[in-house]
């Protein structure tokens, strides 16, 4: 990473909602490296805020359950206005590895691509820890997403994605809940943003299979998808 | 015995009563709103003219044309309400966004924050 580059003037964007168990363990590390993480509170009933008080960081709270993508929406507006050189989107529930975020973040600072999305699917070590449904559901998603968007890529609804100030201000999330990972695809095609594809590993914990997803809440995007692009 | 017309025509008049004050405002779905009493008033009144209606597009019976027309009529606002419930949803998302940010809370010590 340039040396120029102050660790501080990365933004590390957490969206969280109701992960007060493992909020701290994915936090920690973040702050150990000199990151400003800005965590977004989706109105969590469970003690998130209590949990965070403490916590050398920036706390956002929206005080209605809105979803990921309104607090990713949140996050990125908070970055654009104070500053932030660089944000990174990052999972709250641990399935992000924080050591891959400077080969994320390079082709940014290098000034190459406005934006990367991290992708599952282009090491072997990678793909061989992708659940086998999972799988199945993410490569469907990517048609999808393709047909939609007409950005072709090889992971959907991967959240670690790195991105310059130009894309802060230009990424404009309306989709609230989980159609926003193709609504990015949207306008980083509308709004000529440089990309590319990063591999990162996703860390398939009990936890965040508990947490995360559910493969049935693909119907649901699908339908968000639909809907948006009626209206 | 109530006759089923009046049954039918006090809450079709009500409407029109309800829809006339301050009618500027919203001057086009209220004049929707009357158009559609007004129909309802006429078909109230003279049953036999729905029943050749439904003849004349194909429908056998006046009443069958009602609900089929009722069917549509429900569908197409369904649709009018998603579509301002999401802009109102986008509102929503908006305000509380802006009240986020405003009442951001800066835990970091002072050293660690970027100089202005």
């Amino acid at each position: 990473m340039t040396s120029a580059i102050k660790k501080n003037e990365i933004f590390i964007l957490i969206p969280t909602y109701n992960e007060g168990e493992i909020i701290l363990n994915t936090i920690e590390p973040l702050i150990e490296m000199g990151y400003t993480v800005v965590v977004i509170d989706d109105c969590s009933t469970d003690r998130t805020a209590e949990i965070l008080k403490g916590a050398p960081i920036i706390y956002l709270k929206h005080f209605i359950n809105l979803g990921q993508g309104a607090a990713l929406q949140t996050g990125l507006a908070y970055s654009v206005a104070n500053n932030a050189k660089y944000a990174i989107t990052f999972d709250a529930d641990g399935q992000h590895n924080y050591k891959e975020i400077p080969s994320l973040l390079a082709p940014v600072i290098e000034g190459k691509q406005d934006i990367t999305l991290g992708t599952r699917f282009k090491r072997k070590e990678d793909i061989a820890q992708i659940p086998k449904v999972r799988k199945i559901i993410l490569k469907i998603a990517v048609i999808v997403n393709g047909v939609f968007t007409g950005l072709w890529l090889t992971d959907a609804h991967n959240g670690f994605r790195a991105m310059n100030a130009h894309a802060m201000a230009k990424i404009k999330l309306k989709e609230n809940r989980m159609a926003h990972a193709s609504e990015i695809l949207t306008q980083i095609k509308q709004n000529k943003l440089r990309y590319d594809e990063i591999p990162v590993k996703i860390v398939y914990t009990d936890y965040s299979k508990m947490k995360g997803q559910s493969s049935l809440n693909s119907i649901n995007i699908l339908i968000d998808l639909l809907l948006k692009n009626i209206f | 015995m109530v006759n089923i017309k009046i049954i039918l025509l006090l809450p079709l008049l009500l409407l029109i009563i309800l829809m006339l004050p301050k009618f500027r405002r919203h001057a086009m779905s209220r004049l929707i709103m009357i158009m559609i009493s007004l129909l309802g008033i006429v078909f109230v009144l003279f049953p036999s003219l729905s029943n050749k209606l439904a003849q004349y597009v194909g429908v056998g019976r006046g009443a069958d044309l009602i609900i089929y027309l009722f069917m549509v009529f429900s569908f197409l606002y369904n649709i009018y309400l998603y579509a301002k419930l999401r802009m109102i949803q986008q509102d929503q998302t908006e305000i509380i966004k802006n009240i986020a940010i405003q009442n951001a809370k800066d835990n970091r010590k002072e050293n660690e924050r970027p100089k202005e």
